[in-house]
């Protein structure tokens, strides 16, 4: 098993070792820390960052959304986390290198062409879809995924197995044409 | 800021500088992993899982940490995963995802951040519908497979790691078969091509360039 990837990247084995390790690290930092053992996610702070922005326009509406209220429009410990993951990427990026500014994925381009358009309303509907989906499951990929199975949680294995298995049908739909 | 911003954003950028290094944030890693055609996603988490679920469990028993099971609200779960199933296909990254690759250069990202945004606020305004429906139909509750099967967890643990391990072992060997025979049409599962094929085949300097299909993309 090799440490490094032919991108210069680390062994995807490694990272993933590291960041199991960032994630009990974590459980017991925010347990010690602020007193409530707090495991990762992202999901949430979606619905925290559109009520900031809805915010700016109708504060009423936000003030009296049952939703809203249930999850607190604040800059909580996730929100952070969710900037830090921004950040480090780009720290780590740039350090190694890797960063590039990137209009289209290349194997969206492989399939669909350089359109910018095209792949900017396919990316904005497609987030719509899931995030309303995240939340109705009360999580996506890290807060059930790598969360979730951490914990041996039921929910998580469920909700990982559904997200993995409609993504490959739906995958093979869009992008797998060009292939069989 | 506050103790607990200040340890969100440790914690993120941590996490944010190891999903890079994985080289996870990418369209093309994210889509390869649906496609079954790049495992570096797979790779990466089950990874992740089998550590943390060691560290994790052990807290637990020495009652240092407390779980916190999301719970088991089937009709939510079910639907709402295929609903995040699907457009994370088409979208190509996840919620925590996402942010990272706009951090790695990727500007596209920035569609998927501004749908997911519009689309947590859809379902803000759902919420209401959806507690009476969706959200009321079959909850059975923060439940763990430990309960749920009567058995020790350390043997969900054994069992996680054994089918984990099997599974790497399992990738691995394709990549060295894919390559030995050129078989299949994609670079698939391509990381460290030359040193498994290698260790399995003795074809040191020897293997085969990837067939044209889909020429390199989730190599890179």
């Amino acid at each position: 098993m090799g440490v490094t990837s032919n991108d210069g990247g680390w062994s995807p084995y490694l990272a993933g070792a590291l960041v199991g390790i960032l994630a009990i690290v974590s459980v017991y930092a925010t347990t010690t820390l602020l007193g409530k053992s707090t495991y990762l996610g992202a999901s949430t702070t979606f619905v925290r960052a559109a009520g900031m922005v809805e915010k700016t326009v109708a504060p009423e509406h936000v003030a009296q959304n049952t939703y809203f209220k249930k999850e607190k429009v604040v800059v909580d410990w996730q929100f952070m986390v969710i900037v830090g993951i921004f950040l480090g990427a780009l720290i780590s990026s740039k350090t190694d290198k890797s960063f590039k500014l990137e209009a289209v994925p290349p194997a969206w381009e492989e399939r669909f062409g350089p359109s910018v358009g095209k792949r900017a309303v396919a990316a904005f509907l497609g987030g719509i879809v899931a995030m309303i989906g995240a939340r109705m499951a009360d999580g996506c990929p890290s807060g059930h995924g790598l969360s979730g199975l951490m914990q041996l949680s039921v929910s998580g294995f469920v909700a990982l197995a559904m997200f993995f298995g409609v993504g490959i049908v739906v995958a093979s739909l869009v992008y797998g044409r060009r292939m069989s | 800021m506050s103790t607990a911003q200040l340890l969100g954003l440790a914690t993120g950028l941590a996490f944010g500088f190891l999903l890079q290094k994985g080289r996870v944030l990418r369209f093309d890693k994210q889509l390869g992993a649906m496609l079954l055609k790049d495992m570096t996603i797979l790779k990466f988490m089950m990874a992740a899982i089998m550590v943390g679920m060691v560290g994790i469990m052990l807290l637990a028993d020495m009652e240092i940490i407390k779980l916190s099971h999301k719970p088991m609200n089937v009709g939510a779960i079910l639907i709402g995963g295929a609903l995040f199933g699907g457009g994370w296909a088409v979208m190509g990254f996840c919620p925590g995802t996402s942010v990272g690759a706009l951090g790695v250069g990727r500007c596209h990202a920035l569609f998927a951040i501004a749908g997911m945004l519009v689309g947590a606020a859809i379902y803000a305004e759902l919420y209401p519908a959806m507690k009476s429906t969706v959200l009321a139909w079959n909850n059975l509750g923060k439940i763990g497979l430990p309960e749920v099967f009567g058995v020790n967890k350390w043997v969900i643990v054994a069992l996680f790691w054994g089918g984990s391990i099997a599974l790497f072992r399992w990738f691995e060997r394709i990549i060295a078969i894919g390559n030995i025979r050129g078989r299949l049409q994609a670079p698939l599962f391509c990381a460290r091509r030359p040193a498994v094929a290698s260790r399995t085949g003795g074809l040191k300097g020897n293997v085969p360039p990837h067939p044209a299909g889909w020429p390199q993309w989730s190599c890179r």
